[in-house]
């Protein structure tokens, strides 16, 4: 296993040279000249011409590849469709609403998760393992932009207690140095802006969490069942100690193995999740951005976009599958 | 106290509160109260579905971003407001020359740019020849597509002396002092150009009522006060645009005063927004249209008959009444508010027989396949294309035409369209300057079909249409070139090009603290004169 | 992979658990039974036709309201089109697209991952080819495709195939390689059994029932990502009633209180994908006691 999760480690740029490969050969797909549609309705010859030559469109389609990846390596992640702006400073301006969003999206899953499957997994067979098993099943199997609307319907228009989407409070955006408006307005000493910012958070933030939540319930549960029928439990069990200090020494170490897999795996869902959401609650993050890119065509934007969602993914993987050969003992030596 | 004296008291009581009631709901807003003297002070926050594009006037490619540089930049004529009359603006006067190839505009005395410029007549120089002469310097900061479609005839642009200027057009062109009137043609800072070419886009500078303090994109325009300004100076402080892409989160938010104005209503939000007491929904004419346009590049539309037959299959009534806000059914190509409306022509009406039979004339009965292409979102003149095209799908399924929707982001749509990929094309528009030259030469001329670079997205070719256009555009008289426009749009009507559904509107709504916001007819507002109310 | 250590069980709990499996398999089978009848029935079942148009009555309530009619049971949405109808006939589009996906993306596993039966060279590269795929999070990748071919339930049903080929194709050379290895196949191959016959004969058969089990799971999400992809408007083209979209353009009818629209299609998507959640869930555990 772990020589398993060491040669994918060393494939990895391999695996991203491809990627980047399959993303340029996908967009050139497509028909109709490119350097019209970039310059416009109204274009003339010679500026339809110039664009061509920015874009290198004229020259063979190597060169283009490698003059594309020369250009992201730097940093530059080419110039957008629809506005001329670049793709870097719309991912910049993007990605802290997306990262606070996310983030705690992730936290509370896990953490809600962990708590449900314990419960679960201590309890079992009553009401508690019944009603998280269902519940963990339906967070599964809920689309998750459903789940936004109809909490947005309940708490915001009948209820009228969260804002209806969006991110910002009545007067806008905070410029702070974390980038993030609840830290942001706690820093400038604003906590009624903060207050307002973190009620904007609520909805989307449950939204997103209910699917990690969800399948974290049901690991954790299975681990930690399958832990506690172990040998060595019962007999701690038969030595006569006390059910919690059981649990918590001995099957919740062993039990958070899989666990550490499962966040992992988490993520490829938590990007899906977070495009739905963002569009749900009109929160604008970079999951908006690359639904707006796609329908748009914007082509070196979604270029940019499906890559560095690969990047993160990729590694994101490859991370998951070395923890999980590093941290289980028993895999480590078999 | 005893019981009968609480009896006494409680009708007393009960009187007194009526009275009360009675004397508060007479005296409500509606009565004869002065009307107040305008206030300085106060931000008006917009709310509106899509951010500007840019914000550099010159290079504006749609409403949502004039909206905004409408109020930076002011251009040398205007229209009078609650007009179309064109009076001086920047410019004091101006003369006709050479037949009517060369303008020679003289500039209004002291008037400087925000940043402390003079306008002067290098300025408009400046100004007209980054957008046309792709050899300018600072051309290439642009694309100048709506730009170049209005100031088509504009060869040259020279600075005859330091207030005087020169427009040297190839042929005479009746419309150009409308097309000046556009904020197209609002002239900006050349030293704010040359200092920063590549952000100017974002911070432009020009001597218009209000200046651009911050633009976060997708989030939000703030735009201040102008202190400077030589006409009316504002009285609001600030104007903000916010960006708030869903209907119903923009509703609650003029419902609950996050903003004070909103524009792009929809039917839905109608609804809830005239159960309001404190909102008000104003409605003013506007030049704005839609329409349905088949693809004459595209059997079977090549037919008039079958043309003729969508005419007749589509209710457009019902189109307009369920869909438009504000809009009243077309009853031509141009909006009825344009010199050169043709009042006598009766267009076809809504007869799903009459359509079989055309269609079978056509032969035709057994129906075809086709499909529309549309907007996946809403614009001001087109509130719900994606409802709009799925109503006119089931009528056209009633007389034998299946037709597939293909709902795409506006420059995608106009990629496709542009390169004659569409079979129909439900669109609007809010024509580029009010003058009938807008729709009759850029939408249904030869010259406009080209594959690849169209605005005639009907591709309509007609010779004989296309020499009546020069005329038109030569007459100087504005009686001539409406009896010509008129005989064009009998042509139009013989052949049936399109089918035109609805003239719409400007449609606002506003909290009644606003006070005097009247739209004018290129996409903006008078915002030098609005004021809240405390 | 790790090998687990057959833990003893008290009869009790192994009765227990068998109770909960079967309560699973029994109720996914109702829901699936119940949709797929419903789907199957939809002409039949449905009052009205689902893309009839009719603005005149627009926005009906349900049938327990007065201003509600029995012909349009659930009400009508903004273009005054049954929505009863349309959720019906909604899950015929989803069912058939999800099992669609699935059986396209199942065969082409099921053809990637016997690879590794015949060749290590070709599988090397197979695998190698399809890490790059692995690399990009599944409703990107799909919303990738989209963005290249456009929308269309066609279209989005290929990305999302695009995306679960080698997931299964990953399955099945797992189970595959183990098999293999099995002393029988390799006496198999010593008498000189043709590798068709090897294929089919002996590594199906064993191969199958794991397939079976993973393409319930894929079915369920499948059926989530075309609704996604359908909400986000890169999916089924209106006025198609698919669920997703339907949900996307009913969204702002929920400030009018109209909220059968918003919540049916939601519903539906839900217990589809429950249902075949539960029965997969059923399935692997009855075909692999060792597995939870």
């Amino acid at each position: 296993m772990l020589r398993y999760a060491l040669r994918q480690l060393a494939y990895l740029p391999m695996v991203l040279l491809g990627a980047s490969l399959l993303i340029f050969l996908l967009l050139r797909a497509l028909p109709g000249d490119p350097a019209a549609l970039l310059a416009g309705e109204w274009a003339t010859e010679e500026q339809v011409v110039r664009v061509r030559q920015q874009l290198h469109l004229d020259e063979p389609l190597y060169v283009q590849y490698v003059a594309w990846l020369g250009d992201l390596l730097r940093g530059n992640l080419g110039r957008s469709f629809r506005n001329g702006e670049l793709v870097s400073t719309e991912v910049a301006a993007r990605l802290p609403a997306t990262v606070e969003l996310a983030v705690p999206a992730l936290v509370l899953g896990v953490a809600a998760g962990l708590v449900l499957g314990l419960l679960a997994a201590t309890f079992r067979g009553t009401w508690w393992d019944n009603g998280v098993m269902v519940l963990s099943l339906a967070g599964i199997a809920v689309p998750v932009f459903w789940m936004g609307l109809m909490l947005i319907m309940l708490f915001s228009v009948k209820l009228t207690w969260l804002p209806l989407g969006g991110r910002f409070p009545a007067e806008g955006a905070l410029t702070g140095p974390t980038g993030f408006l609840v830290l942001d307005g706690i820093l400038a000493g604003r906590p009624a802006y903060a207050w307002d910012a973190a009620r904007h958070l609520v909805l989307p933030v449950i939204t997103l969490a209910l699917f990690p939540m969800a399948t974290v319930a049901r690991v954790t549960r299975s681990s930690l069942l399958e832990v506690l029928q172990q040998d060595y439990i019962r007999t701690a069990r038969a030595k006569g100690l006390a059910r919690v200090p059981v649990l918590m020494r001995h099957a919740l170490r062993n039990a958070l193995i899989p666990v550490v897999t499962i966040v992992g795996i988490s993520i490829g869902p938590l990007v899906g999740g977070a495009v739905l959401t963002e569009t749900v609650y009109g929160w604008p993050g970079l999951g908006r951005y690359v639904v707006a890119v796609v329908i748009g065509r914007d082509f070196p934007a979604v270029q940019a976009l499906v890559l560095f969602a690969a990047l993160l993914f990729a590694t994101a993987n490859v991370l998951v599958d070395l923890s999980y050969a590093l941290i289980d003992p028993r895999i480590r030596f078999e | 106290m005893g019981r009968a004296t609480s009896g006494k008291v409680r009708a007393l009581a009960i009187a007194v509160v009526l009275g009360l009631l009675a004397w508060v709901v007479v005296a409500a807003p509606g009565q004869a109260a002065p009307t107040p003297a305008p206030q300085p002070g106060g931000t008006l926050i917009f709310g509106r579905a899509s951010d500007a594009v840019t914000l550099d006037p010159n290079d504006s490619p749609d409403t949502e971003s004039t909206l905004v540089s409408g109020l930076i930049g002011d251009s040398l004529v205007r229209f009078k407001p609650g007009t179309l009359e064109v009076q001086p603006w920047l410019a004091r006067s101006w003369q006709v020359l050479d037949n009517g190839t060369r303008w020679r505009i003289k500039l209004r005395d002291g008037v400087r740019f925000t940043d402390g410029t003079p306008v002067n007549a290098q300025a408009v120089e400046f100004t007209f020849k980054r957008m046309i002469d792709p050899n300018h310097p600072y051309n290439k900061y642009g694309k100048w597509n709506l730009a170049l479609a209005i100031y088509e005839q504009l060869r040259d642009v020279k600075a005859v002396d330091n207030m005087t200027v020169d427009f040297v057009l190839a042929e005479p062109f009746a419309p150009f002092l409308t097309a000046l009137a556009s904020p197209r043609g609002s002239i900006v800072s050349p030293t704010a150009v040359q200092k920063d070419p590549q952000n100017f886009f974002k911070a432009p500078v020009g001597s218009g009522p209000f200046k651009v303090v911050e633009w976060r994109k997708d989030d939000r325009i703030v735009l201040e006060r102008n202190d400077q300004y030589w006409e009316q100076v504002p009285y609001l402080e600030r104007v903000i645009f916010r960006v708030i892409p869903e209907n119903s989160a923009r509703v609650l938010a003029l419902v609950r005063g996050d903003i004070q104005a909103m524009i792009a209503i929809d039917p839905t939000s109608y609804e809830v927004l005239k159960r309001n007491a404190f909102l008000i929904v104003q409605q003013s004419p506007g030049l704005q249209h839609s329409y349905l346009a088949p693809n004459l590049l595209k059997k079977p539309f090549d037919d008039v008959r079958v043309r003729r037959a969508l005419y007749h299959a589509i209710n457009r009534k019902a189109l307009v009444d369920n869909f438009w806000i504000g809009a009243s059914l077309a009853r031509g190509v141009m909006p009825t508010a344009m010199l050169g409306f043709h009042e006598g022509l009766k267009w076809p009406e809504y007869d799903p027989e009459k359509a079989k039979a055309l269609l079978r004339e056509a032969g035709l009965a057994s129906g075809f396949k086709t499909s529309i292409s549309t907007f996946d979102r809403g614009r001001s003149h087109t509130p719900e294309p994606a409802k709009a095209a799925q109503t006119i799908q089931a009528d056209l399924a009633k007389v034998g035409i299946q037709v597939d929707i293909n709902l795409l982001e506006i420059n995608a749509l106009l990629g496709d369209v542009r390169a004659a990929r569409h079979d129909m094309y439900m669109a609007g528009f809010n024509p580029l300057i009010p003058d009938a030259w807008t729709i009759m030469f850029t939408q249904f001329d030869s010259r406009r079909a080209i594959i690849g670079r169209a605005n005639n997205f009907s591709f309509y070719r007609n010779p004989e249409y296309d020499a009546l256009n020069d005329q038109a555009n030569q007459a100087a008289n504005p009686r001539i070139r409406a009896s010509i426009y008129k005989k064009m749009q009998e042509i139009i009507y013989r052949d049936a090009v399109r089918v035109d559904i609805a003239d719409v509107d400007n449609v606002v709504a506003f909290r009644n603290v606003v006070q005097n916001l009247k739209n004018d007819p290129v996409g903006s507002f008078y915002m030098q004169y609005v004021w809240m109310k405390k | 992979m790790a090998r687990y250590v057959q833990a003893r069980r008290s009869p009790a709990i192994q009765a227990a658990r068998r109770l909960l499996r079967h309560r699973m398999a029994l109720i996914g089978g109702v829901i699936l039974f119940v949709l797929g009848a419903a789907a199957i029935l939809a002409p039949a079942l449905s009052p009205q036709n689902p893309l009839a148009v009719d603005l005149s009555r627009k926005l009906l309530p349900g049938f327990w309201d007065p201003a509600g009619s029995r012909q349009f049971p659930l009400g009508t949405d903004e273009l005054g089109r049954d929505v009863f109808s349309r959720v019906l006939y909604g899950g015929r589009i989803s069912l058939l697209a999800g099992i669609g996906t699935t059986v396209l993306a199942t065969l082409a596993g099921l053809l990637i991952g016997s690879i590794s039966l015949f060749s290590t060279r070709a599988d090397t590269i197979a695998m190698r080819s399809l890490d790059i795929l692995f690399a990009f999070p599944p409703l990107l990748l799909a919303m990738a495709v989209v963005a290249v071919l456009g929308a269309g339930l066609s279209n989005a049903v290929l990305a999302i195939t695009l995306v679960d080929a080698p997931r299964m194709a990953r399955v099945v050379r797992g189970q595959m390689l183990s098999v293999k290895s099995q002393e029988y196949m390799e006496a198999a191959r010593a008498i000189g059994v043709s590798n068709i016959r090897m294929l089919f004969r002996h590594a199906l058969p064993n191969v199958i029932p794991l397939v079976i089990v993973y393409s319930s799971l894929l079915i369920g999400r499948a059926i989530l990502t075309i609704a996604g992809l359908g909400f986000l408007g890169l999916g089924a083209r209106p006025p198609t009633p698919e669920w997703g979209a339907m949900l996307s353009q009913s969204r702002d009818l929920m400030l009018l209180g109209a909220w059968l629209p918003v919540a049916l299609p939601g519903i539906a998507i839900l217990l589809s994908v429950l249902g075949f959640n539960m029965m997969g869930d059923a399935l692997r555990d009855s075909l692999d006691p060792r597995l939870q």
